[in-house]
């Protein structure tokens, strides 16, 4: 599939928002990914493979918005790309984050780290129209304030937004991990009246391994979107591995890129 | 008229002769949602053991310089599981299955091809003596020439399918490996897989994969697969599966130029699931721009 790139603007320091125009008319869920192939021509060969994307959120006008960081080739070639240019993507891929829309009470917490926010706002916006009754708290964390984003698009569909930076630029000073940690020491000081909670979560391994120690002595469901050097994104190449609790592998492209916290080694 | 791509290969009769490559399309569900597997020449299946295996812990893969390396170990689900769960999927298709077997020992190899006699919808073996992911097997045996040999023979004894062996690029003498095959009854040959290779990260200082070393694929081992195929196809008269870093149809034409019956579409898969029937459009309206009737023309007429 080609797709037009509608804008491809920088948000923050090497943060940016590709918007591109949808070439499929399908329902996208919160978590799915695309593959992206950047640097243009069908035919070069370097940068050779595609990459995985997350999908930030569709927007009103019924595109597709990609967050991204510069991180390497690949991505700073998709950052020159430029409006009106048509670029090679793959998808929608992947399972998406599982809601229980059916549940009204309880509590939604979305945890956040760097560049992890990016599939996290189109979750935010469909929790708030599935599970409405709901309190919806989002933990962003970054090393400074030019981490964090889309902090005004977080509070207009949540109950509170959190902020933490490592050094102390907004928001708790520390670890996004210790602000939940806080959190949660305060929501379960009586375990058993505590709220029924489901904790979403994407960013850092280090990060999503610390919400496991954490969470795992109270009764709290676990979503991590996970991230894996990927070629192909259908689950033919079996690149995207990551470990299975009790043996073998799941791929991270067919099985995931959303995994309960519980079946994964980290 | 339509250009005539029709082809055989070690006795299997092919619509056409691209093939998707062993590893790059699985057992087939996946790709079928992309890439109509009723027009390819035919599928080869990932590698197949006579036991289940789990493959290599992450990284699996890393890209380099118009290439990337694997080393995702051959996970596998075994010769029943394959047969009882994935072949009734292929079986719905018209495109021929040729099931890629590998084997810790010579012995294995033979079991694992005795697995597959006279089950219905298996229309070659391509037996890979050249995988360099697995700490047995694979590579040991392609990279020594009694070892090749040793595993030929048996295979060969072990079923009357067609027996297609992968060669390794890993030798300084491909060519000697090859008259070993063909000298043994293999029906064909596979040239070839990918080049034992690894790439490091220089701000952790390590390898970019955890089984630190692995398989380079992609148009970066290109020229060195035409060659190979060139140099093999003088020496052998069973036919040639020409691969390696195969993107567009003009990679396509090379292989068959240089000596090649057939090709095989592997890391481009990755890239585009339909790379395989884009090359087989590609192919049509090549002959029949050059005013030929027949993919066969084009087989070996290298102009020197």
């Amino acid at each position: 599939m080609r797709a037009k790139v509608v804008s491809n603007s920088c948000l923050k320091g090497s943060c940016y928002k590709l918007i591109l125009k949808a070439p499929f008319d399908v329902t996208v869920l919160p978590g799915q990914f695309l593959m992206i192939r950047p640097g243009g021509s069908p035919g070069s060969s370097d940068p050779l493979l595609p990459r995985p994307f997350s999908i930030h959120r569709i927007n009103p006008d019924g595109n597709i918005e990609v967050l991204y960081k510069v991180v390497g080739k690949g991505t700073s070639l998709l950052a020159q790309t430029e409006e009106g240019e048509e670029i090679g993507i793959l998808g929608p891929l992947g399972n998406g984050f599982t809601i229980d829309s059916g549940d009204t009470s309880g509590e939604i917490l979305i945890v956040a780290g760097g560049i992890g926010v990016a599939p996290m706002l189109g979750l935010a916006e469909t929790l708030k129209t599935t599970c409405p009754g709901k309190m919806n708290r989002v933990f962003l964390g970054g090393r400074g304030e030019a981490d964090l984003l889309c902090i005004e698009e977080l509070k207009a569909v949540s109950t509170e937004v959190i902020l933490a930076t490592n050094d102390g630029s907004v928001g708790f000073k520390g670890y996004v991990t210790e602000a939940l940690e806080k959190h949660l020491s305060r929501s379960f000081r009586i375990p058993h009246s505590a709220p029924r909670t489901t904790l979403y979560a994407c960013g850092p391994t280090p990060m999503l391994q610390r919400i496991l120690e954490i969470t795992k002595p109270l009764n709290i469901e676990t979503y991590f979107s996970l991230e894996a050097n990927m070629a192909c994104g259908i689950g033919v190449c079996m690149g995207c591995a990551v470990k299975k609790k009790g043996g073998g592998y799941y791929l991270v492209c067919k099985d995931g890129p959303v995994f309960e916290g519980r079946t994964v080694t980290l | 008229m339509k250009p005539d791509l029709s082809a055989k290969i070690a006795g299997i009769e092919l619509r056409n002769p691209v093939m998707l490559a062993s590893g790059t399309a699985r057992y087939g569900e996946e790709i079928a949602g992309y890439c109509d597997l009723n027009r390819v020449g035919a599928i080869i299946v990932k590698g197949i053991a006579l036991r289940p295996t789990p493959g290599n812990p992450p990284p699996r893969i890393c890209e380099t310089p118009s290439g990337m390396l694997n080393a995702i170990g051959l996970p596998n689900i075994g010769v029943e599981a394959f047969i009882s769960d994935k072949l009734p999927f292929l079986k719905r298709f018209t495109t021929r299955v040729i099931v890629n077997i590998f084997g810790s020992t010579v012995e294995e190899y033979g079991e694992v091809a005795k697995g597959f006699h006279d089950v219905e919808g298996v229309d070659g073996l391509e037996v890979n003596i050249s995988c360099p992911n697995i700490k047995e097997g694979g590579i040991a045996f392609g990279t020594d020439i009694e070892a090749t040999r040793r595993v030929v023979r048996e295979v060969r004894r072990a079923t009357t399918l067609p027996v297609i062996i992968k060669l390794s690029p890993n030798v300084t003498d491909i060519v000697s490996f090859a008259k070993v095959c063909e000298e043994e009854g293999a029906d064909g040959l596979s040239v070839i897989n990918t080049f034992l290779a690894m790439s490091i990260d220089t701000e952790t200082w390590k390898p970019r994969l955890a089984n630190i070393t692995g398989g380079l694929s992609g148009p970066a081992i290109r020229p060195v697969a035409v060659r190979m195929v060139w140099q093999v196809s003088k020496a052998v008269r069973i036919p040639i599966i020409g691969m390696g870093g195969i993107v567009t149809v003009d990679d396509a034409v090379e292989f068959f130029l240089a000596g090649a019956s057939a090709i095989a579409v592997g890391t481009a898969n990755f890239i585009n699931p339909c790379a395989s029937i884009e090359i087989i459009d590609g192919l049509e309206r090549y002959l029949d721009t050059k005013g030929l009737n027949s993919i066969t023309e084009l087989i070996g007429a290298l102009k020197t």
